[in-house]
């Protein structure tokens, strides 16, 4: 057994973690499906506004706070802290300036990297509940499954992509990138190929009873697949996924936000702690939310740009930020930050006080 | 009256001379106007059927849909107008018989257009030759010459192309008249007018370009003070400036070619895959 395997391999407990994860999103998905035409289009799209200052905007600011919140991230990252978002700053004014010529690469930068960044996340997860499991991947293994989620985003992509025509995101039309249809066909086969490699380490992994692996490892996997292959077919689905991302984001950190404070600050766990914290940190990260994706599109307009123009641009380069951000705080490879992930819920309601060091006389 | 005579005797000359039927179509084009002298001798029906077509209008928002520099600059069929015209005058439009004469395709001449398997099948399309064409001659009608417009024809060819090799911005023949030499020779002709300036050196361009130099000196003033993981970091993210700069610039080209389109999408996503390898964790330094 791994050393570092998690004592619990639950963050919180099963039910919960299952829901966050991925279950909100396989619950949607099958309530989508058996409503029909029920759920209006409007009613999501209303649903999916209230959600985005809740979820999916918090999330951004959830990232910028981990990485700004501590001075030795910001040492410890100063490229992606300092530099970074001057580069994307000049990419923000390109695309002012450039309205035509250039806006529309910027808006298409952020569509083909949104869902790449959603399969990073996947893929993490899946990795995460298996250090908890106390269970290593083989280098194969890990990368069926990392290739199954990334083909899954790729399969819709580029079948959209066959299309050198593009779309439209805030009035700002983008190129398509013309694609040649078989990509998606194969990216289609593909996950066929990669769905089977990954029941069939499965099935051999549960037969073996050694190394059994728990079917929240799975979860990801199968959420990433409703999200892009499966989803792209019920009516209005598409619309919540990046707020089921944004509750897998919120899960984690917020785990992670309460144990890091918890042994930073030698803090006793109570339940009042992870309550306070808990209501600090959302309201922190609303605020953050708002500031970065409703206050400065309008900044961002006042110098005489569209409100709608100035919102796709900006909030672009929020993302774009957020994606090379996460790029970086969570990789798994610092113990700095796969230590804490190890923890669960149960230890920050644990009531052990810690002492403080006495001081010397002198 | 000696001087009188002597002007008289200039005029018949000249007049003479010119290998010009007295009656000329004027081009009024969205670049300026163009005088076509034409050749009734050499081709009388086509002059006959050409003249007919732009008394009765026909030629009015047609366009120049062709334009292969050093070669031709076409103008479109009569059915080709942002105004639909009336059948009648679409009737107008008769097939010729091929027309050969001892005149060769030579730069300015104006070579009537046809159907490639008919050479009796020229209608109202013809091309004003920008270079000789030595492989023309004796297979397409020649019925004229540019005489004024020069510049303006020197406009149109700054025209941007798509990838048909067709102008990729309507060059537009907003009117074509029927004028004697003297009534031309009375009137003032539009000049050239710049429709295609050269474009700026695009900002975000230049922001880009910046962006890279400040980058690399970052890297080259802070070699000594970087761990090796940051001055990596830098490259990879000179590597993604210059590579969202030539996506800026080829996407529009490659998007109408499946293989490009396919390879810049690959290229792009393993750009996102190489984001994954900046600023990792800082390494142990060894003391």
């Amino acid at each position: 057994m791994p050393k570092n395997k998690a004592a619990s391999l639950y963050f919180v407990n099963a039910p919960i973690d299952f829901l966050f994860i991925g279950g909100l999103s396989l619950l949607s998905f099958a309530i989508f499906n058996l409503s029909g035409d029920a759920i209006s289009y409007d009613s999501v799209i209303a649903g999916s506004l209230f959600l985005l200052w809740i979820g999916n905007w918090p999330h951004f600011a959830a990232s910028n706070y981990r990485l700004y919140s501590s001075r030795e991230n910001i040492r410890q990252y100063p490229l992606t802290a300092i530099v970074v978002p001057f580069v994307i700053l000049a990419g923000v004014l390109g695309a002012f300036l450039s309205p035509q010529n250039f806006a529309p690469f910027w808006i298409k930068l952020f569509l083909l990297w949104s869902p790449f960044h959603f399969s990073g996340q996947s893929v993490g997860i899946t990795l995460l509940y298996t250090r908890r499991a106390g269970i290593i991947l083989k280098p194969w293994e890990r990368y069926t499954f990392a290739a199954f989620i990334f083909l899954t985003f790729l399969f819709p992509n580029w079948a959209s992509d066959t299309n050198p025509v593009g779309g439209g995101y805030y009035g700002i039309e983008y190129p398509g990138l013309g694609v040649p249809n078989w990509f998606s066909y194969t990216a289609e086969v593909l996950i066929l190929v990669f769905g089977a490699a990954l029941a069939v380490i499965f099935a051999t992994r549960y037969q073996s009873k050694k190394e059994r692996l728990p079917w929240v490892v799975l979860l990801p996997a199968i959420t990433q697949y409703v999200w892009f292959v499966a989803g792209r077919s019920t009516r209005n689905f598409y619309i919540l996924v990046p707020f089921f991302h944004s509750i897998q984001y919120m899960f984690i950190a917020w785990v992670l936000q309460l144990k890091l404070k918890k042994d930073e600050q030698k803090i006793a766990g109570s339940r009042t702690y992870v309550t306070v914290e808990s209501l600090r940190w959302g309201v922190i990260n609303i605020f953050g939310g708002i500031t970065l994706f409703y206050l400065f599109p309008r900044f961002c307009s006042w110098f005489g740009y569209p409100l709608d123009f100035a919102t796709g641009v900006a909030i672009v380069g929020v993302q774009l930020h957020h994606f090379f951000v996460d790029g970086v705080i969570w990789k798994l490879r610092n113990p700095a930050v796969s230590a804490p992930l190890m923890g669960s819920f149960s230890e920050l309601l644990k009531t052990t006080r810690y002492r403080r060091p006495l001081r010397s006389a002198a | 009256m000696k001087k009188l005579l002597f002007f008289f005797f200039v005029c018949s000359t000249v007049f003479a001379a010119s290998p010009f039927g007295n009656e000329r179509i004027v081009l009024h084009t969205i670049a300026g106007d163009i005088v076509l002298g034409l050749f009734p001798d050499k081709a009388p029906r086509h002059v006959e059927q050409l003249l007919r077509l732009a008394r009765l209008g026909a030629y009015d928002t047609t366009h120049f849909y062709r334009l292969e520099p050093g070669f031709v600059l076409q103008t479109s069929l009569i059915e080709d107008r942002t105004v639909p015209a009336h059948p009648d005058l679409l009737a107008q439009a008769r097939p010729l018989p091929l027309e050969i004469s001892d005149l060769k395709h030579e730069q300015w001449v104006l070579s009537m257009a046809r159907q490639d398997n008919d050479p009796n099948s020229a209608t109202s399309s013809f091309s004003i030759l920008l270079g000789n064409a030595p492989h023309l001659d004796g297979k397409y009608t020649i019925f004229g010459q540019v005489i004024d417009g020069f510049d303006v024809i020197a406009e149109l060819l700054k025209a941007p192309l798509n990838q048909e090799k067709r102008p990729g911005v309507r060059l537009n023949i907003q009117k074509a008249e029927v004028l004697t030499a003297r009534e031309i020779a009375s009137r003032t002709l539009a000049p050239a007018v710049e429709l295609f300036r050269p474009a700026p050196v695009p900002v975000p361009l230049l922001i880009g370009i910046g962006l890279l130099l400040c980058i690399s000196l970052a890297a080259f003033i802070g070699r000594s003070r970087l761990t090796p993981q940051q001055f990596v970091s830098l490259h990879i993210l000179n590597v993604l400036v210059a590579a969202f700069l030539l996506f800026t610039a080829l996407t529009r080209q490659f998007n109408t070619h499946p293989w490009l389109g396919g390879a810049l999408s690959i290229c792009l996503y393993l750009c996102f895959w190489l984001v994954g390898r900046f600023e990792g964790p800082r390494p142990a330094r060894t003391p």
